[in-house]
């Protein structure tokens, strides 16, 4: 069976209460309940700032740590930046490298045997000959060649002419080369 | 304003009143609660999981930079004879004794006789430190003798930078001039 709580002051209307008897019948009734949950939030609060600035100064000392321990490398450090820095450079000027040894193989492999080369000029993708034969057709042959080979592009025959004393003929031709 | 909620409260009952006035007064203790004391502490926590963040940021960037410094140190070891090939081919300083030792030393090997040597002042390429020299050869020797010495200084442990080359012949004679340039480290 309920029991019923005996109250002997008769209650007073909350209407007729003054100011202050509001404000203290409030506090008693409602404000320490919000206090209480103010207060149990803030405290959990501090429990959970405490649980962070613990787990941030393991951190922070495994920071420390590792710092000293990267700073022992410095050496390595040192070196790897330098390595790099030179394998960058040496990239960046073998960049369109121009081998003249592989023009000089396109030569001898172009050139017949009958044809003396006067000037031999090598320069990035282009080579200047000015040769000398007595057999006109060898520079026919010659000029078919070059234009059939892959790793040659335009052959442009500048000039030509003979020499009566020597009875032979000098050809001036330009070729441009591929990407070798 | 003021009338109009004053006309509001007056035609309220007591019961509605008592209930109104607790409720302001609930939300005005909570909203000062929380401003003054839940907020101020939102804060500091809130501060705390960011630095604790970044220290867990920091911590993980520098295990993968020992674990990365640590390979980097083996692979060092590991690659120790072509490093040194890659400082030969590009040395700290000009070297300019060792690099004219060089030539000559391939020049005689291919028959060769160096006539006139020019060397330029060197430039700076860049803002990374290279600085180039431009020589120029002039050589005499058979046409096959220069081909060879040039495909010699092509693979040679310095690296050198081929411009242009000329070889011509005049009376048997073979000359050549190369353009060549070269690189170091300042």
């Amino acid at each position: 069976m309920p029991t019923k709580e005996i109250n002997l002051v008769p209650e007073k209307e909350f209407g007729k209460l003054s100011a202050r008897e509001k404000a203290f019948d409030w506090t008693v009734k409602y404000g320490r309940t919000i206090v209480i949950i103010v207060q149990g939030l803030v405290i959990c609060l501090l429990f959970y700032k405490l649980a962070l600035s613990d787990q941030l100064s393991k951190v922070s000392d495994n920071v420390e740590k590792k710092s000293s321990i990267v700073a022992s490398f410095s050496s390595t450090e040192k070196e790897l930046s330098d390595i790099q820095k030179r394998i960058e450079l040496l990239k960046g000027v073998k960049r369109d490298l121009f081998k003249p040894s592989a023009y000089a193989k396109i030569i001898a492999r172009d050139v017949p045997k009958d044809i003396s080369l006067d000037t031999v000029i090598l320069q990035p993708n282009l080579i200047q000959l000015n040769a000398k034969s007595s057999n006109i057709t060898s520079f026919g042959q010659m000029i078919q060649s070059m234009d059939s080979d892959s790793e040659l592009g335009r052959v442009d025959l500048l000039g030509a002419h003979l020499n009566p004393s020597e009875n032979t003929f000098t050809f001036d031709i330009e070729i441009e080369t591929k990407k070798l | 304003m003021i009338s109009r909620l004053t006309r509001t409260v007056s035609l309220l009952n007591k019961k509605e009143k008592r209930a109104y006035s607790i409720l302001t007064m609930s939300l005005f203790t909570i909203s000062l609660l929380a401003i003054f004391i839940v907020r101020p502490s939102i804060k500091i926590v809130a501060q705390y999981q960011k630095n604790l963040a970044q220290a867990k940021a920091a911590d993980a960037a520098l295990t993968e930079k020992i674990v990365n410094l640590d390979k980097a140190k083996v692979n060092i070891e590991e690659q120790k004879d072509n490093i040194t090939k890659l400082y030969r081919q590009l040395p700290k300083d000009m070297m300019q004794e060792a690099l004219l030792t060089n030539l000559a030393r391939t020049a005689t090997a291919y028959n060769i006789s160096i006539v006139k040597m020019g060397i330029d002042q060197s430039h700076e390429m860049g803002k990374k430190g290279l600085n180039s020299v431009n020589i120029t050869l002039d050589v005499a020797g058979t046409y096959d003798s220069i081909t060879g010495l040039v495909s010699s200084l092509e693979n040679s442990e310095r690296f050198i930078k081929f411009t242009s080359i000329s070889v011509e012949n005049k009376d048997g004679k073979n000359t050549g001039t190369m353009n060549i340039t070269v690189f170091y480290l300042n």
